[in-house]
């Protein structure tokens, strides 16, 4: 345990798991849909804009709108797998080690993913954006942009499956202790 | 922060953006400009307009189509798509787009405050003017009289208002201190379009920066060669340079001092951007710089697209937009100036190559330009200029006067024509050898220009009021060696019948010594106190006096011969009567 020099140290393992667990939790559903909605916009601005002049866009480009909503599919899913892995535990072990590696374990999978996430949508975003625009004044170039848009959309992927990994290793302290 | 506009841009531009992109790519390509420099007519422009976007702007016109009227519609295309634009617009685009039309203000004070010093009526004036820079209180501009006036009745309501503080003055207008007051407005308000960019930040203030630099170096050279000779004070040209741009400081202080061109390109070749432009023309040239600028314009404007999520793209949708009206106003004027010069069934090899040199076009896309034309003008200016490219289509009618000419002489010299058309073909030789002797090529294509029957006084002379000093020399020295032609050669007379018997069709071209008198006399008037001023133009002027003298004490001689012989014919017809 700490020493008393810290004091820092001791007020943070005094804060209950379940704490850092739900915020986690939070963080993991809710900064993803911020991405998600921040590239939804960015995108969706530009190909109302340019299909007025180029209605053909529309149907193609509709493909980046639904990779800034997958980053928030991702999301969801994260914030249930990490739900599922609260569990009770009797408050005389609720500050015992492995009570609090489960709470910072959450903690973490649900900032990975969260933030992950959060620039995932955004660059989707901007290149759907940008890719909207290009495909209005020259069609051959929507799929060489699409290439791009696909390693971005990447990136939350990846996130993703970091959060599921450390969320895969939570064990609480069993009731016998 | 510049680099981050990406975030947050689209919340409130990012629609407005991609509309004018979608404008953008509607702009004519090079494909478009080259079936309208193939018009011979107004008719064939308005239905190659029709296909682009222009289309639903013309369909409705009546068919007398004039220049002014296409002008009229494409503007009002650009004023529909502005308009569109500024009213989904917020903050601070709006304020942006505003900004853009102030220069359009500016231009419409200045045109009805000159207009109504020369006494036009007022409605005439606002009809002439640009519709982007209308305001509510534009008609009282007439009104005032001096600039106190104008700031205090019209234009402290407008947004020009805070241009006004450095150039107020209780002197009354007049044509000098208009354009003063023009330069000076114009220099405020770029000054501050200037700074509003700065104030926005990032990718829109790195753009603007660079194109708002552009166009004040571009005022200033232009400023510097335009009041070279003139009046204006070296301190007075100062104050009009704008106080930024790549050429602030330490370059307006060496243009402030240029007496002539040479010195202005000395200056401006110190700068490398700027030293390419200047590196296109040769020495003594300064028609081309026009062209130069435009050039360079309008490939900085092209560039401002490269870039997504900032205001530049307005502002050089609207610029190339201008651009392109201008282009198809150069197009519609010098293709209804074909149709005139056409109909006169000029040599064909200077028209071919002739017709895509005249206009040499532009395109957004790969922005070329067209060079400035005013119709008749630019053919005038052309041949006395000797201009290389169209070199070799005067060598053309070189070859085909010289070809008529030998043609002439060998029907005198054989024997197989007798008699009337013996001495016809006489006389139509010693024509088409004055004609062709002594006459460089170019000069010999101004001989179908002055021989032409239909040759309008009032477009001649208005063309001859644009041409400066070393075109109207050469035109002067044309019309002096005319002169001493008919003078050494009396026996040289118009042969109307040599082209139908003889198959001359040059001597019809062959101009006479009345119209030449007749046009030499125009010129005199147009340009009668520059003739007095500059000494060049002395010598030749007193050689032709001298010329003209003993033509007119031939011709007294001549016509009191001709009354003795009248007097004499009626006495015997009398005698042989009685």
């Amino acid at each position: 345990m700490a020493g008393s020099t810290s004091s820092w140290s001791r007020a943070l393992v005094q804060i209950s798991p379940y704490t850092f667990a739900a915020i986690g939790i939070a963080i993991a559903i809710g900064v993803s849909v911020l991405g998600a909605a921040w590239g939804i916009y960015i995108t969706g601005s530009s190909l109302i804009g340019a299909a007025i002049k180029a209605p053909r866009i529309t149907s193609k480009n509709l493909i980046s709108v639904i990779f800034c909503e997958a980053v928030a599919i991702y999301g969801v899913i994260v914030a249930i797998i990490l739900q599922t892995k609260l569990e009770s535990v009797p408050s005389s072990v609720m500050y015992a080690p492995e009570a609090l590696r489960a709470g910072y374990a959450i903690f973490a999978s649900g900032i990975i993913v969260g933030f992950a996430n959060l620039v995932c949508g955004i660059c989707v975003g901007i290149i759907g954006s940008s890719c909207a625009l290009s495909d209005a004044q020259n069609s051959s170039l929507f799929v060489k942009i699409l290439v791009i848009e696909i390693f971005g959309s990447a990136l939350g992927l990846f996130g993703v499956i970091v959060g599921i990994i450390m969320s895969g290793q939570i064990t609480w302290p069993s009731n016998a202790a | 922060m510049y680099g981050f506009e990406a975030l947050t841009f689209n919340v409130h531009g990012g629609y407005l953006e991609a509309i004018v992109r979608g404008h953008r790519s509607g702009l004519l390509t090079a494909a478009d400009y080259n079936n309208l420099c193939q018009c011979e007519t107004l008719e064939d422009i308005k239905m190659h307009l029709s296909a682009t976007e222009y289309g639903p702007y013309l369909q409705n016109e009546p068919s007398p189509l004039h220049t002014t009227t296409i002008v009229e519609k494409c503007t009002l295309k650009l004023v529909d798509e502005y308009k569109h634009m500024l009213c989904q617009a917020t903050e601070p685009l709006s304020t942006f787009l505003e900004y853009i039309t102030y220069g359009h203000m500016i231009d419409n004070v200045v045109l009805i405050v000159t207009g109504t010093l020369h006494e036009r009526d007022v409605h005439e004036l606002l009809e002439k003017c640009h519709p982007l820079g209308m305001f509510d209180s534009i008609a009282t501009l007439a009104v005032a009289q001096n600039m106190r006036e104008l700031y205090r009745l019209v234009l402290v309501d407008t947004p020009l208002a805070p241009y006004f503080s450095e150039c107020i003055t209780s002197e009354d207008l007049d044509d000098m201190n208009i354009e003063i007051m023009r330069n000076t407005l114009y220099k405020a308000y770029l000054e501050d379009f200037y700074r509003f960019c700065q104030k926005l930040g990032g990718a829109t203030a790195e753009i603007m920066s660079d194109l708002l630099s552009f166009e004040a170096d571009r005022r200033a050279v232009n400023i510097s060669i335009n009041s070279i000779g003139t009046e204006l004070t070296r301190d007075d040209r100062r104050k009009l340079y704008s106080s930024f741009g790549l050429l602030y400081p330490y370059g307006h202080e060496e243009l402030a001092v240029c007496e002539d061109i040479d010195q202005v390109r000395a200056v401006m070749e110190k700068y490398p951007p700027y030293q390419s432009i200047f590196a296109k023309m040769s020495y003594g040239e300064s028609q081309m710089l026009d062209k130069a600028f435009y050039e360079e314009e309008v490939k900085r404007q092209c560039l401002a697209f490269e870039q997504q999520f900032h205001y530049g793209v307005f502002f050089a949708y609207m610029r190339l937009r201008e651009q392109e009206i201008r282009n198809l106003m150069w197009i519609s004027e010098c293709s209804s100036f074909l149709v005139f010069f056409l109909s006169h069934d000029v040599a064909r090899p200077s028209h071919e190559g002739g017709r895509t040199r005249l206009i040499p076009q532009i395109s957004a896309n790969d922005s070329e330009i067209i060079a400035s034309g005013s119709r008749f003008c630019r053919k005038l200016k052309k041949n006395l200029n000797k201009a290389k490219e169209a070199y070799s289509s005067m060598a053309k009618v070189r070859k085909e006067w010289e070809s008529q000419a030998l043609l002439a002489i060998d029907k005198v010299a054989s024997e197989i024509l007798t008699g009337k058309k013996s001495s016809l073909a006489k006389q139509a030789s010693i024509l088409l050898m004055i004609a062709h002797d002594g006459f460089s090529a170019s000069e010999l294509c101004l001989h179908y220009l002055f021989a032409s029957s239909n040759l309008d006084e009032l477009t001649l002379s208005s063309s001859i009021s644009k041409l400066d000093g070393s075109e109207m020399l050469s035109l002067i020295r044309y019309m002096g060696k005319w002169l001493r032609k008919y003078e050494r050669f009396p026996q040289a007379g118009h042969c109307p019948t040599a082209a139908s018997v003889l198959g001359l069709k040059a001597c019809d071209w062959v101009p006479s010594l009345e119209s030449i008198v007749k046009y030499l006399g125009l010129v005199l008037d147009e340009h009668f106190s520059s003739l007095v001023l500059y000494s060049e133009f002395h010598e030749e002027l007193r050689s032709m006096e001298v010329v003209m003298k003993s033509l007119g004490l031939e011709a007294r001689l001549c016509c009191s011969l001709a009354n003795v012989i009248e007097n004499l014919r009626t006495e015997v017809g009398q005698r042989e009567g009685a």
